[in-house]
């Protein structure tokens, strides 16, 4: 019974390794067709308390594109949930650094071109029976849009056997793209070739991050992609380049939340320098709105929740 | 130079501005609290729309495409025009303003007879409303005054992925203040959809 399923599995493996290979059939005009999603795990077998990668493969035909997670002026950011057995854990999904096109109307979207993986670490149960083949599904949805959009779905699943994890053949395309994550670096701290502060900027009811960045060698190009969360709206409103200095400006104000005992004032921005030669590097840089921002009384929020209480 | 070529060149401007949509207020975009730029689109039947027309009435104006799975999700929903249809009879107007480069009259005729909307759709190829105005999304709303003063820009509602039981209409919420004379409390949300497929 093992061995059968394990030549299943074996099988399986084999099939999504050859499709991996010849790569998805995209017919240019099946709209629907743009996108394929494979489920990959960076393990062959899952072990008890060993945590995992798992990640959804995006495949796209040539000039379309799906979203980060925050899709900039518009589009909708890619969703990924994945549906675990009993007691296993998901860490929050992670995001490769997103490239910026500039639409016509200027419309400026944050997304993914080609080909990426967005993927979360998973901890199994700390005890699993053995002998036994568990089944992992992603249920994905997602926009992509070349001239048009739509609106894409799909519940890729894979099987892997309770057992001693090793390396499976799709561990080099996770390493691969946790090469493309931005470093993370909280306030006041320096990464690798930078250093960086920020403060933050009232007027009137508007208020601005100014984030000034160091670099040990001057960037030819900085790009910004800010993250929205449910609490906050953040807008890049612009990058000055200065030799080794770079300043970035963003817009910051309260979205019209829905739940006022909710605001979480920590949200987060990538930046993505390139330099002469060629080379690029991406920063997450963690920020956190000062409390003023989050207790505006002239804030969206507060007064909706005002309306809201006098209607109940 | 000889006046009467002078006189040609300005009239074939003229009729070629008229043609893009033309936009005639003062202010060269719309923003928030100011005066909503005029325009001058011609709907399904040819006939021109202007905004000034409507001074005095409050006038919603949506973005539509009917390409897009957003647009067609709130369409299948009936949201805008059940939402036009709740403040028809409180001076409320509404117009659809199409700004994808490759539509035309007949497509935004196909659209709206297959919905029987209660409601124009006006045709702005060429991108010029649109961009006057910053619109974004499809769908992406604004709303006008009675004085003829921006007074909303955004999201039809809080529920950009359509799974909401009770989705948050910011919209409806506009309006309703509005309606009874008071001022917008949301006036700017973050709008959502494709974005508007302006020509290159």
């Amino acid at each position: 019974m093992f061995k059968w399923r394990k030549l299943q599995l074996m099988l399986l493996l084999t099939a999504i390794q050859a499709m991996m290979m010849a790569g998805p059939a995209i017919s240019a005009d099946d709209d629907a067709a743009a996108v394929t999603a494979t489920l990959l795990a960076d393990t062959t077998a899952i072990q008890a308390g060993t945590t995992f990668r798992l990640g959804v493969l995006f495949r796209m035909a040539p000039e379309w594109h799906i979203y980060w997670l925050n899709p900039g002026d518009a589009g909708l950011s890619t969703a990924i949930e994945f549906v675990l057995p009993e007691g296993f854990t998901a860490e929050p999904l992670r995001w490769p650094t997103p490239i910026r096109f500039v639409q016509p109307g200027d419309i400026t979207g944050y997304g993914y071109d080609g080909e990426v993986l967005l993927w979360a670490d998973i901890t199994p149960p700390p005890t699993l029976p053995t002998d036994q083949t568990l089944p992992l599904k992603a249920e994905v949805s997602w926009l992509s849009c070349k001239d048009k959009c739509v609106m894409g779905q799909a519940a890729p699943t894979l099987a892997l056997p309770v057992g001693e994890a090793r390396p499976s053949a799709a561990a080099a395309t996770f390493t691969r793209w946790m090469g493309r994550l931005p470093e993370r670096l909280a306030p006041g701290t320096s990464g690798d070739g930078v250093s960086w502060q920020m403060r933050w900027r009232q007027e009137g009811a508007e208020w601005r991050a100014e984030v000034d960045v160091r670099w040990d060698m001057a960037p030819v190009a900085v790009e910004c992609y800010p993250a929205v969360t449910d609490t906050l709206l953040v807008r890049h409103r612009a990058t000055t380049l200065d030799g080794p200095r770079s300043r970035i400006d963003l817009d910051v104000a309260l979205q019209p939340a829905v739940d006022p005992t909710d605001l979480a004032a920590d949200f987060f921005a990538v930046i993505r320098a390139r330099w002469a030669a060629g080379d690029e590097k991406a920063f997450q840089l963690f920020l956190t709105a000062p409390p003023e921002l989050m207790t505006s009384s002239s804030s969206h929020a507060f007064l909706h929740f005002t309306i809201l209480e006098e209607k109940q | 130079m000889n006046r009467r070529i002078l006189i040609a060149t300005l009239l074939a401007a003229g009729f070629l501005l008229a043609g893009a949509g033309l936009v005639t207020a003062g202010s060269a975009t719309a923003s928030l609290g100011h005066p909503a730029p005029d325009f001058n689109l011609r709907d399904t039947n040819g006939n021109e729309v202007k905004l000034s027309e409507y001074k005095g009435k409050i006038v919603v104006l949506e973005w539509i495409n009917p390409d897009c799975p957003f647009v067609q999700r709130h369409y299948n929903n009936e949201t805008m025009k059940k939402l036009a249809d709740k403040y028809r009879d409180q001076d409320v107007v509404w117009l659809a303003v199409n700004s994808t480069h490759y539509m035309d009259a007949a497509n935004n005729k196909q659209w709206a007879e297959r919905f029987k909307l209660p409601y124009p759709i006006l045709d702005d190829k060429t991108g010029t409303v649109g961009e006057t105005y910053g619109a974004k999304t499809t769908p992406h709303l604004f709303i006008v005054d009675r004085m003829g003063k921006l007074v909303y820009d955004g999201a039809i509602d809080d529920d950009p992925r359509g799974q909401s039981q009770s989705p948050l209409s910011y919209v409806d919420s506009a309006l309703q203040q509005l309606v009874k004379g008071a001022e917008v409390e949301v006036t700017e949300t973050r709008p959502y959809g494709c974005s508007v497929k302006y020509k290159k």
